[in-house]
């Protein structure tokens, strides 16, 4: 590192460019995977933070809102010995005096989440749900035509792009057999433990996931984190190539010191030394600022941008960062390594 | 003590070869200077080439410090020059990013890293030989902030940081006004005394042969005469 760390000392213009370059890289890849993450736990942290093994939905349901279970269904399900607790999902419209919004309605029993309330009539709000319909404990809300007063407000939980209300099992069956769906029992069936899940979906004629699995039945979560994930993947991908490309073009013009380095008896492991520390200091540099402003930003928006800040969207993102830079220096060494040292004898420089 | 004994160096030219070096044989003894000289396409540079490690000969051998260097690997002959030569280019060839006292210290971060010799001990043979080329008070020059004369010294310096037991000087005035040639001339000549190098000086400015110990003259990649010096 000795002539890298002078080098950069001394063109530290051309380094602190680059390092921007890195930086501004990260700030975008920051902010996708932060937006990424933020709507991702918008369409799904209710489900994600459910207590499951499995989730299960009707035969050939192409997503939830497709998904009908009977009572025959989840009655199968019981039997065959799986230990599973049935879950009502519905989106509608909730209204809190003058004000109203779309509501994603959760009906279950306390065996499922402790979000949900113990007795029927009442309806717990998640945190979002109490702030976007301005309601708290004590306060009616009109849900289908029906007057719910809020017994609780609980931690945060989203589905769908909609804050989640929680309700009885029996309330919800209630709401949706006023809402066209008379024989639902149960959108999905959230299953827990070990049981040869195959045999019993060939029985009930349902399907059933994991809840990674599960998720892309969840309305435009695929498309939404498919077009996202494609973005920050060739984000990805152009910051590597926009690394390499800065190195190759200083490595071919640092050829002629390289040859001069060589002549003089320098190794090719400590040039190549040289060159990806140099490398790696500009990367910690750039992808450091970039994360820092990231964070700081993130910090700052506020709570209705969907926006998650955590390692997954911070850390992660920058470790791939530093790693794909390297990578991208480490395929543009050829202009070192193949220096002929012989050009630094006689008048060719 | 360098020795090139019966060295031949053909290049690819063409469908055919041509010959550099025919069957050429060089001695240069510790510290002493022997210079080689020749018009332009003599061998003159191919000789200080093969005798610096860079091109492999076709034939012959050559010995330095008692190492046989012909056949080395390349890794074994950067290594040899980094331990027992000193190179001194034509065009100094300083690195812009260092100063005057860094081109010197940088002679001990080109090896491994087991294989340094401590910082601070590298950094007071620099000051060294920096005060026995007269430029102690331009350490902390760089390359731009020195004269022509200034950074052939300092090449000088680098080239002889590692104790060499070779020096090998490639035409050390061609960039030079006449006075500033004859000081940087005498400089080598002195500190070859003084450190015991077997110098080979390659030059064409035969005003600065009188100064050497031996001057050897090549004509089209042959050994034409010794030619005999002040």
């Amino acid at each position: 590192m000795f002539v890298a760390w002078r080098d950069l000392r001394v063109a530290r213009g051309r380094f602190a460019l680059i390092a921007g370059v890195v930086a501004l890289i990260t700030v975008l890849v920051g902010f996708l995977s932060g937006l990424t993450g933020g709507l991702a736990a918008q369409n799904v942290s209710a489900v994600l933070n459910l207590d499951a093994t499995r989730i299960v939905t009707a035969g050939g349901a192409e997503s939830f809102a497709d998904s009908s279970l009977t009572a025959d269904q989840i009655a199968l399900w019981q039997r065959a010995g799986a230990e599973i607790d049935p879950l009502g999902i519905s989106q509608l419209r909730a209204r809190h005096g003058d004000t109203s919004a779309g509501i994603a309605l959760f009906g279950a029993t306390t065996a499922l989440d402790p979000a949900v309330p113990a007795a029927a009539g009442t309806v717990s709000l998640s945190e979002d749900a109490a702030a976007a319909l301005n309601a708290g404990v004590g306060d009616p809300v009109q849900i289908a035509g029906s007057s719910y007063p809020v017994g609780s407000v609980t931690p945060s939980a989203w589905y769908s792009h909609t804050p989640v209300v929680w309700l009885t099992m029996a309330d919800w069956q209630q709401i949706s057999a006023t809402t066209g769906a008379g024989d639902t029992v149960a959108t999905v069936v959230v299953a827990r433990g070990d049981a040869d899940w195959s045999a019993i979906d060939a029985v009930a004629g349902t399907q059933s996931a994991g809840v990674l699995q599960a998720l892309p039945l969840i309305g435009a979560f695929k498309s939404e984190i498919g077009s996202l994930g494609l973005i920050i993947g060739l984000l990805f991908a152009i910051s590597a190539v926009v690394v390499g490309a800065f190195f190759v073009i200083w490595g071919m013009q640092r050829r002629g010191d390289v040859a001069i380095l060589k002549a003089l008896g320098a190794a090719n492991g400590s040039l190549r030394k040289d060159s990806l520390g140099q490398a790696a200091v500009v990367l910690a540099v750039g992808v450091g600022l970039g994360t820092a402003v990231v964070v700081a930003a993130g910090l700052a928006l506020p709570r209705a941008v969907p926006f998650l800040l955590s390692p997954l969207t911070t850390l992660l993102p920058a470790a791939l960062l530093i790693a794909l830079g390297l990578i991208g220096a480490v395929l543009a060494l050829r202009p070192v390594t193949s220096a002929d040292p012989l050009t630094a004898l006689g008048s060719n420089r | 003590m360098i020795t090139l004994d019966d060295v031949t160096l053909t290049y690819p030219d063409g469908d055919g070869r041509v010959t550099a070096l025919d069957h050429v044989s060089v001695t240069g003894r510790p510290g002493t200077v022997t210079g080689i000289t020749g018009p332009s396409g003599s061998g003159k540079s191919s000789l200080l080439a093969v005798a610096a490690t860079l091109v492999r000969p076709d034939s012959g051998r050559v010995t330095i410090d008692g190492t046989e260097a012909a056949g080395l690997s390349l890794a074994d002959a950067a290594h040899l020059r980094r331990t027992r030569i000193g190179i001194m280019f034509q065009q100094a060839n300083l690195l812009p990013s260092l100063t005057a006292l860094e081109q010197i210290q940088v002679m001990n971060e080109l090896g491994e890293p087991g294989s340094r010799r401590r910082r601070a001990e590298v950094r007071d043979r620099g000051r060294e030989l920096l005060a026995a080329v007269g430029l102690e008070p331009f350490a902390a020059r760089r390359p731009h902030q020195l004269s022509g004369g200034q950074r052939q010294r300092v090449n000088l310096a680098r080239a002889l940081v590692n104790r060499p037991a070779v020096l090998l000087v490639d035409e050390p005035t061609s960039a030079l006004d006449s006075a500033a040639g004859v000081a940087v001339v005498e400089l080598i000549v002195r500190l070859t005394a003084e450190q015991g190098t077997a110098t080979l000086l390659v030059t064409h400015d035969l005003a600065q042969l009188p100064r050497l110990d031996d001057v050897v003259e090549l004509v089209d990649g042959r050994v034409t005469a010794a030619l005999p010096t002040a």
